[in-house]
């Protein structure tokens, strides 16, 4: 019997799991994926002149630490469909997908003392939001489809066209929107934005970037990270109020309406790409993703905590998003806090 | 140093404290003590009611630390006299020094105060005025005490105004409770300029004015206030330094316990067994040192079982050929070498040591051996020897299917750029290699804090070496890209190997400068 099962190898689980092996224990982590990583291991530096504390080259390291440790049996393309036993003993059942990710049918049992949740979240998919054509209009693209884009293959030009100046950005798509969308605020997305707004303007010389956002929220060390890192950046601009629309008639390219609050006007403007920042929401539990366990969740659908890490169920711990959304030091400092949960519990 | 017992696998096992300091006097400081509660905890700035795990100094402050991870000593001054204790880890949890935000200029006076004391008013009628994330802020700090006192006067008909540049709701649960009160009458006005706000106090009450310098021919907006509540904003004091120095750890620019380094985010200071949390590191919410000491007490919890386990290799000094010329402890980022001052040696502790091999890179004796790859020989004819750091550059080149013209390349793991030693660059040139690249870390992302700038003045000298003794400068280059950037390193790689043999010079660098 092996000590822990991971279910999910993103960043919280990588940390985790790595956390746990250092410490003597025996780990199975698991991701549906054929790489471990999860959405982090395709983000992009976004270091300039400087390094922009993303925190996203963590993750090839702690993935190369893990794929060596002898502590860790990495279990990619599997998927956890059911838990038995108690608290102490448990037993998951396994079963191993392929390229395509279909069930090859071939099922084990793992035994494991304790089971450490890091699922992770799922993005918003902002395709319901008709006023902004997701899905419709070309270059109106997610923040993640950007990351994965700035981080290399194909390049900039060749996945949005040659012709990249004007490039905007539209921030709490789907958050902090009861009515429509989710109540609460992403945490990430201002600073992500502002970030992938700075890689752009050092990769396209002469883009102009507008970032249109309602509030900033805190990020990084030392106080006024935006005025601090985007005050003297002429390329950049930040607007205060979201868009209202983008169409693309009667000029073929797409507009954005929006209103100036600070000038009190309405505007319309042409970009050449358009970035939204989706909210991040529960990851969906399910027969291809992962089992429910039975765990209670909050009010917005997020795994509830008893305490910091430590699911409603006994045996049962929780790391990074799952719980609610956090950017990667947050996810690292969690699944720190599981670990240390577990330690203990298993004493 | 301390007694290793050799376990089964490759490694040892150290006998450790699992006793934790706390130094702190505020809420990061009972958080800690509160996560801790499964160690030993002494919590030097005692404020609140210790637990019966606890040690309270109330009255004393640290003098000296010795030692290492795992078996700090530390000295105690107070009153009483001096005295020592004996921890396996720290956790450095000060509170800053907190004023009320300047960018309202608020006049003096007892009615316009800071937010944290709101609720201990007794504030019968209205309006009352919140202002909050004003200056360089964003409005954290305070936001989520304002946002809860606004709700409480709301729902108790006190009409509420409540003005904000930025507000900061990502705190969970935040966003939810300013919902509540805008659904409950308060009157959110945001603001673009805190300069054009005026407070005055008249007969008893504030006068509060406001005109939108943005919106031309806006009138001004004017009322009477019982009470304004401001934010505030908070700035490390003198005590940091004082910590700093004690504990010799760095700090960033700002004067905060960790250095701007994502590789220690959250709670890791470039100490080994010395934590920081909360507010201590940087802008925070207030519940952030709850997570933050959580994730804390993950990083201790192995120290519960009296013993740590260090996988082998670890390094040794060897102290026949040691001149104890302390450069090792001057380069080493961890602070993890035992200096014996009366017997003249050092010795590395290796549940302190981070294994980057700086410190063999700089020793000047060669006592300090680091088995690697580094040292193989062989023929190198009309190869681009890349000597990489293990953590940015030779990740990314593992990462995709390098092109055909990179298999001249031959890739050379270092633990740490800053581990290089001009021996090995000098080494593969002599063995026929045409050109060597050393590959780190990007600026300020150093695994090691310092092991890229450590890169880059050795790659600045060898330069010079190889131009002194008449060879091309240009053949020696430093690149810097991160693991997650393969398409960047290979662009500088290509750029360099394309050079047309009198040498790029120091195209790496520029282009990186350059971006
Ligand atoms: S910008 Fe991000 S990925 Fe790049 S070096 Fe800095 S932390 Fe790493
Ligand atoms: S982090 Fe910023 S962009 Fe994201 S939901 Fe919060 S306020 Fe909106
Ligand atoms: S750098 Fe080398 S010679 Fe100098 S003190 Fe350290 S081990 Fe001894
Ligand atoms: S290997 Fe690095 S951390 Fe270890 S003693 Fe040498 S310089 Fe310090």
């Amino acid at each position: 019997m092996s000590d822990i099962l991971v279910l999910g190898a993103g960043i919280a689980g990588m940390s985790a799991a790595l956390d746990l092996a250092n410490a003597g224990l025996g780990v199975y982590l698991l991701d549906k994926e054929k790489e471990i990583g999860g959405k982090a291991a395709h983000y992009a530096c976004k270091a300039g002149s400087n390094c922009r504390k993303c925190s996203a080259c963590l993750v090839p390291y702690i993935k190369y630490q893990l794929e060596r440790h002898p502590n860790v049996r990495i279990l990619p393309f599997s998927l956890c469909t059911d838990l038995q036993g108690e608290p102490g003993h448990f037993r998951a059942s396994v079963r191993l997908l392929n390229e395509k990710r279909q069930d090859l049918g071939a099922e084990t049992t793992l035994e494991v003392r304790a089971l450490v949740v890091a699922t992770g979240f799922d993005l918003y998919d902002p395709t319901p939001k008709e006023e902004f054509g997701y899905g419709r209009h070309r270059n109106v693209i997610t923040a993640l489809e950007l990351e994965q884009a700035l981080w290399g293959f194909p390049a900039l030009s060749a996945a949005f066209g040659e012709n990249l100046r004007r490039i905007g950005f539209i921030q709490c798509v789907g958050s902090r929107d009861a009515q429509n969308g989710y109540p609460y605020c992403s945490r990430i997305c201002c600073g992500y934005s502002a970030r992938q707004a700075l890689k752009l303007e050092s990769d396209l010389p002469g883009a102009d970037i507008t970032l249109f956002y309602q509030d900033r929220q805190t990020f990084g060390k030392g106080p006024g990270f935006f005025r601090r890192e985007l005050g003297s950046h002429t390329h950049i601009r930040p607007v205060r109020g979201l868009p209202a629309k983008i169409f693309r008639y009667p000029r073929d390219e797409l507009t954005v309406r929006y209103t100036d609050i600070e000038q009190g006007q309405v505007r319309e403007e042409g970009f050449d790409l358009v970035v939204l920042c989706p909210a991040v929401i529960p990851a969906r539990s399910g027969p291809d993703t992962f089992p429910a366990l039975g765990l209670e969740r909050d009010q917005n659908g997020f795994y509830l905590e008893r305490d910091v890490g430590v699911s409603s169920r006994k045996g049962i711990f929780l790391a990074g998003t799952c719980q609610g959304p956090k950017d990667i030091p947050q996810s690292i400092a969690h699944a720190k806090a599981a670990v240390g949960r577990i330690l203990r519990y298993l004493a | 140093m301390p007694v290793p017992r050799p376990s089964e696998g490759s490694g040892s096992f150290f006998a450790v404290n699992s006793a934790v300091l706390v130094v702190g006097d505020g809420p990061p400081a009972e958080a800690a003590v509160s996560a801790l509660r499964a160690h030993p905890v002494f919590w030097v700035g005692a404020t609140a009611e210790p637990g019966p795990h606890v040690m309270a100094y109330a009255d004393e402050s640290v003098a000296e630390v010795r030692g290492q991870r795992g078996r700090f000593r530390v000295q105690l001054e107070g009153k009483q006299g001096k005295l020592w204790l004996e921890c396996g880890n720290v956790v450095l949890a000060p509170s800053l020094q907190r004023t009320l935000d300047p960018s309202w200029h608020l006049p003096e006076s007892r009615l316009a105060v800071s937010v944290s004391r709101a609720a201990r008013l007794a504030v019968e009628r209205g309006p009352v005025v919140f202002l909050l994330g004003g200056g360089e802020t964003e409005g954290y700090f305070s936001a989520l005490t304002a946002l809860r006192e606004a709700v409480c006067l709301a729902a108790r008909q006190v009409e509420v105004y409540f003005f904000f540049a930025d507000l900061g709701v990502s705190w969970p649960g935040l966003e939810e409770v300013h919902q509540e009160a805008r659904r409950l009458g308060v009157r959110f006005i945001r603001i673009s300029d805190t300069s054009a706000f005026r407070v005055a106090e008249e007969g008893g009450f504030l006068r509060v004015r406001y005109t939108d310098a943005y919106l031309p021919g806006s009138p001004e907006f004017s009322l009477t206030a019982t009470y304004v509540f401001a934010g505030e904003v908070g700035l490390p004091g003198s005590d940091f330094a004082e910590l700093a120095r004690t504990f010799r750890i760095d700090r960033d620019r700002w004067g905060f316990l960790q250095s701007d380094n994502v590789r220690l985010f959250p709670v890791r200071t470039n100490r080994p067994g010395v934590y920081v949390l909360g507010e201590a590191r940087g802008p925070a919410f207030a519940g952030e040192a709850g997570l933050d000491a959580a994730a804390i007490a993950g990083e201790t919890a192995p120290f519960l079982a009296g013993e740590i386990l260090v996988a082998e290799p670890w390094l040794r000094v060897d102290p026949a050929r040691c001149s104890f010329c302390l450069e090792c402890d001057r380069y080493c980022p961890a602070v993890a070498l035992e200096v014996h001052r009366a017997r003249k040696t050092v010795a590395i502790n290796p549940l302190a040591c981070l294994g980057c091999g700086i410190c063999a890179g700089v020793c000047p004796e060669h006592a300090i051996a680091y088995p690697g790859p580094e040292t193989k020989s062989g023929r190198r004819q009309g190869k681009t020897i890349v000597f990489a750091c293990e953590k940015s550059g030779y990740l990314a080149a593992q990462s995709i299917p390098l092109p055909a013209w990179a298999a001249t390349l031959e890739m050379i793991p270092l633990p740490c750029a800053g581990r290089l030693d001009e021996g090995m660059v000098l080494r593969a040139l002599a063995q026929g290699a045409v050109q060597v690249i050393v590959s780190a870390c990007r600026e300020q992302c150093c695994h090691y804090s310092s092991g890229e700038r450590l890169a880059e003045e050795k790659v600045r000298a060898l330069k010079e070496h190889l131009g002194s003794m008449g060879l091309n400068p240009g053949r020696v280059t430093l690149v810097r890209a991160s693991a997650n950037a393969p398409r960047e390193w290979l662009g500088l790689v290509r750029e360099i190997i394309a050079g047309d043999g009198t040498g790029p010079g120091e195209t790496g660098m520029e282009k990186c400068a350059k971006t």
